[in-house]
């Protein structure tokens, strides 16, 4: 009890320390617990909902009416016919109207009932931002509807109208669903078949039988959507592998420096406190004794950090998971709390701090208590970097700074960490921003010199509308791992419409087969090399030799000159699939199969920029906590080991100031080289993540920091540290002289 | 005269008691002699030492050093007095353990108006081969050496040194003794030592007594003895 007392007074006289370490904890054990059980719950109700309402693998449209039980015995799928319909209900505003399914692509009751006749169910968002409740009524299309419910759509979780849009307005768009009956009444309907394969593997060939079963039989097909690459589903995803990514790797770095910071505070407790263990040893007590009082230090921080931490997170998890829930709606079944992952969450810090504290404790009992009660074996010892830096041509201000230092290697390494760590947090948001950014002024609009792509659902030959220029393309997925696809796009070798240039900055034609930087990053491949890759329309296999590598980022393509493009891929010489454009045009009902407007992605890029503001924010203020506790912490640490220095140059007539340069001003090295560390920590990281959302955001985003948000970033770190010595330096300023006067520090 | 204190008084308050460490102490000490301090534990000489470095103020009286008042100097002034004319020498040494020796010495160098060329300061206290080293790699009088050293860089007019051979044998005090008188006829320095060994007073131009926070003797020598002939 009496050696109980003595843990928490010394907790209470270095309470910063000892804090600042449960915070860390805390931070840590409540990102863990709410980013793996939001990612856990959105993973098992994406999964739900794809399995109990039958989530489509693809969506087609044909020009002739398909057997669909039929064609379904055929390929081991269900398959059934359905119908869209984009309906103006007031004048900008459109709701994209689903024929209810009953085994594809089946709708799911958020609040109210499924529409029967003359009902209609809509999505939550768009009913809730624009008035209307279940029993209201709603006009569309000249045709009135009661709303019988909230719908929630397995192919259509993420509302958006094109994925060009990228962030939905609930003003202007939304979704809804009315019986099979009522469908038929609507104008403008397209005949949309849903196909969900038995056999969970190897989707992309089992959907190029489909299409080739589809030709063979003499009916053409006006427009595939693989739901792997519908942004309205493949959001979902990529969101889970976002947050599960960041679900393991922040709270560890957190745990990790948390693990140091304590390590570290241990070592010194224990090495500060030599004479009073050798004192307890002399006087009988035994090694496990001492061991266990120093054991309480480490147990008490992790499991009040730690539980206090995974309480705030579980109590958190359902706000992030309704947050979650807003943008990705979907049914909730039940939340999963994974016991195992609290207990973990608990458990892990509890062990690694008090297994660092137990290894350093072990090597301070194995002393005699004779040293110990000396001081310690180690009082006054050099390190080997010590020993072998050479500053003699310095002056003495770098000298002292560097021999600060060098002094402590793990308070310099903790540092070190954890600098690199606040500036990877601090810039990641601005990284994301400044590559979207990169991407639209450099990519996109360097690459396109077209405002409108528009795709025909036939293939067409002659000369094209005046002022636009033709192209044909083919999606195509790597022979050998089909979940790698891109488009090979045929371009007439003297295009004006696609501008490439190579790595040296020198713009040429797509004369030969060309590849984008990124596309060759991402297959591994260079000049000379092969690729071999399947048509997903057919199944057909194409081997490519690269001759020339594109320095853009505006996607994954190869671009091939469109006589060859066409002679490879079977089509009459002089086909194309679409055109290019400067001006909007308008086409016959049934002409186009999709378009694509540079401006709209443009801006729907920026507006997913400017949803990103709360994230960057929020993790520049996080990273400035994070930072400011590890730099007052190390500031606090540098002062308390150099006290008996701060109290002797005070003696020797030291002014406050020259103190606070030398003492204060030690850690200044470090943090700046924390700092353009963290950068390319950062970039290489921010790479290997963005290189994982390249599937399911359909663009590839280049790495790239802004050299003014670097700036921006440095004076944020440099802000903190002022801010830290700020508050370090009264620590300083009631240092005694009597310190110096009344012992010797050697 | 050099160093003139008159009635002299410092007390601190412990608890609710007061307790008077100098009863009124008057001395005086002239340009580039050598004064010795003697007393007991808890005498008051150390306190004595830490109003004449400036490093603590008196209750009451006057101190004076080469016609400076020190209880008349602000907090800045008596940091300045100290950076510029004072030099300081402890039992413990007191060099900072990461800092080699020159570093040691540059601790106050670096602060200096005038310092004195490191290679005259490392020769004079025979150093030279030992620059590089850390406080862990030398001898007690080594490291006593390198405090003397550290003093003297400033080139100060006033040198005090708490029990300069408190921590060292026999042969070590001989040494730095011989140091300190070295550096007192070399450089003109005046020299207030504290000890509580009596044989150092013959080394001395005057001797103090100090008890119970008093004078109870002065005693002053026509002619010094050699250090390296002091015995105890």
């Amino acid at each position: 009890m009496v050696l109980f007392k003595k843990v928490i007074r010394t907790m209470l006289e270095h309470k910063a320390r000892y804090i600042g370490s449960m915070l860390l904890l805390m931070i840590s054990s409540m990102m863990f617990i709410t980013m793996n059980l939001t990612s856990m719950n959105l993973d098992n109700m994406f999964r739900k909902f794809s399995e109990r309402n039958a989530l489509s693998d693809a969506e087609f449209s044909t020009d002739a009416y398909i057997d669909a039980a039929a064609f379904g015995r055929q390929f081991s799928a269900k398959v059934e016919g359905g119908g869209t319909a984009d309906c103006k209900v007031k004048p900008g505003q459109t709701l994209r109207v689903f024929s209810a399914m009953d085994e594809v692509n089946v709708p799911a009751v958020q609040e109210g009932k499924l529409p029967g006749s003359s009902e209609i169910m809509i999505d939550r968002p768009f009913a809730q931002t624009n008035g209307y409740r279940i029993g209201d009524k709603i006009t569309i299309a000249g045709r009135k509807f009661t709303v019988s419910g909230y719908a929630l759509l397995p192919n259509f979780i993420y509302v958006i109208k094109s994925k060009e849009e990228m962030m939905n307005d609930s003003t202007a768009f939304g979704i809804a669903v009315v019986g099979k009956e009522n469908f038929e009444t609507l104008p403008g309907g397209n005949r949309v078949y849903a196909i969900r394969f038995d056999d969970r593997e190897n989707i992309k060939s089992q959907e190029a039988s489909v299409k080739n079963a589809l030709r063979s039989q003499g009916i053409q097909i006006t427009k595939w959507q693989s739901t792997a690459r519908k942004v309205n589903v493949s959001y979902i995803p990529m969101e889970i592998n976002v947050l599960s990514t960041m679900s393991a790797t922040v709270p560890l770095a957190m745990l990790a420096l948390a693990c140091a910071l304590l390590g570290m505070l241990m070592w010194r407790t224990i090495k500060s406190e030599s004479v009073v263990i050798g004192t307890f040893y002399a006087q009988g007590y035994r090694r496990r004794q001492l061991r266990r009082h120093y054991l309480t230090f480490p147990l008490l921080i992790s499991i009040i950090g730690s539980v206090i931490g995974s309480a705030l997170g579980l109590l958190l998890v359902n706000s992030e998971l309704r947050f979650m829930l807003t943008a990705f709606p979907m049914p909730v079944y039940e939340t999963i709390l994974n016991p195992w992952l609290v207990v973990f969450a608990v458990v892990l810090p509890v062990i690694v701090l008090c297994g660092v504290t137990w290894w350093i404790i072990g090597r301070t009992l194995k002393t005699a208590p004779a040293v110990l009660m000396k001081g310690g074996e180690t009082k006054g010892e050099v390190n080997f970097l010590e020993r072998s830096l050479r500053l003699d041509h310095s002056g003495f201000n770098t000298k002292f700074r560097v021999r600060e230092q060098v002094r402590s290697l793990s308070r310099t390494f903790f540092l070190l960490f954890g600098v690199v760590v606040a500036t990877m947090l601090m810039l990641y948001g601005l990284t994301m921003k400044s590559s979207v950014d990169y991407m639209l002024g450099e990519g996109i609009s360097e690459l396109y010199d077209f405002k409108y792509e528009y795709v025909f659902t036939l293939v067409k030959t002659g000369a094209p509308p005046a002022g636009t220029e033709q192209f044909n393309a083919a999606y195509v997925s790597l022979a050998d791992n089909e979940d790698i696809s891109f488009y090979v796009t045929g371009v007439l070798p003297d295009t004006e419409k696609v501008r490439l240039k190579d790595a040296s900055g020198q713009s040429f034609q797509p004369e030969q087969t060309t590849i984008t930087a990124t596309l060759a990053q991402k297959l591994n491949v260079k000049s000379g090399d092969s690729v071999t890759v399947f048509d997903t329309e057919n199944g057909k296999k194409h081997t490519f030799t690269i001759e020339k590598i594109a320095d853009t980022y505006a996607g994954d393509f190869l671009f091939l000159p469109l006589d060859r493009f066409n002679a490879e891929f079977g089509y009459p010489a002089g086909a194309y699939l679409g055109i290019w454009s400067g001006k909007a045009m308008t086409f016959a009902e049934g002409e186009i199969q999709s378009t694509k407007s540079i401006d709209a992605v443009v801006a729907g890029l920026g507006k997913m920029i400017d949803q990103m503001g709360p994230m960057v924010y929020g993790l520049i203020a996080a990273a400035f906590l994070l930072g400011l506790i590890i730099l007052y912490i190390v500031t606090g640490l540098v002062v308390d080991e150099s006290r008996t220095s701060i109290s002797l140059m005070k003696v020797f007539g030291y002014r406050k100031k020259e103190i606070g340069k030398l003492v204060l001003d030690s850690n200044t090295l470090i943090v700046v080289l924390g700092y353009l560390l963290g950068i390319p920590a950062l970039l290489g990281t921010a790479g290997a993540f963005f290189a994982s959302l390249t599937e399911s955001l359909q663009v590839v985003l280049p790495v790239k920091l802004n050299v003014l948000y670097m700036l921006f970033g440095f004076i944020v770190v440099m802000l903190t540290y002022e801010f830290a010595k700020w508050m370090c330096r009264k620590k300083v300023a009631r240092v005694p002289m009597s310190e110096a006067l009344k012992a010797g520090t050697e | 005269m050099f160093i003139t204190v008159e009635n002299l008084k410092k007390s601190y308050q412990a608890g609710e008691s007061k307790n008077e460490v100098l009863k009124g102490i008057s001395l005086t000490l002239e340009k580039g002699q050598t004064g010795v301090i003697l007393g007991p534990s808890g005498s008051g000489k150390s306190t004595l030492m830490n109003i004449i470095g400036g490093v603590d103020r008196a209750d009451s009286g006057s101190v004076s050093v080469d016609g400076m008042e020190l209880t008349a100097l602000s907090d800045d002034r008596l940091t300045d007095y100290r950076r510029d004319s004072v030099g300081f020498i402890f039992q413990f040494y007191n060099l900072v353990p990461n800092l080699t020796v020159t570093e040691n010495i540059e601790l106050v160098s670096n602060i200096s108006k005038a310092p004195l060329d490191m290679d005259t300061v490392l020769n004079a206290v025979g150093l030279e081969m030992k620059k590089r080293s850390f406080p862990r790699e030398l001898s007690g009088g080594e490291q006593q050496r390198v405090a003397i050293a550290r003093a003297i860089v400033k080139n100060p007019k006033l040198l005090l040194c708490d029990e300069p051979t408190g921590a060292l044998d026999y042969e070590t005090s001989h040494g730095v003794l011989s140091l300190l008188q070295k550096v007192n006829r070399g450089f003109g320095t005046t020299v207030l030592m504290i000890t509580h060994n009596t044989a150092i007073g013959d080394m001395a131009n005057v001797v103090y007594k100090l008890r119970g926070g008093e004078i109870v003797e002065a005693i002053r020598h026509e002619e010094t003895a050699a250090a390296e002939r002091i015995e105890w």
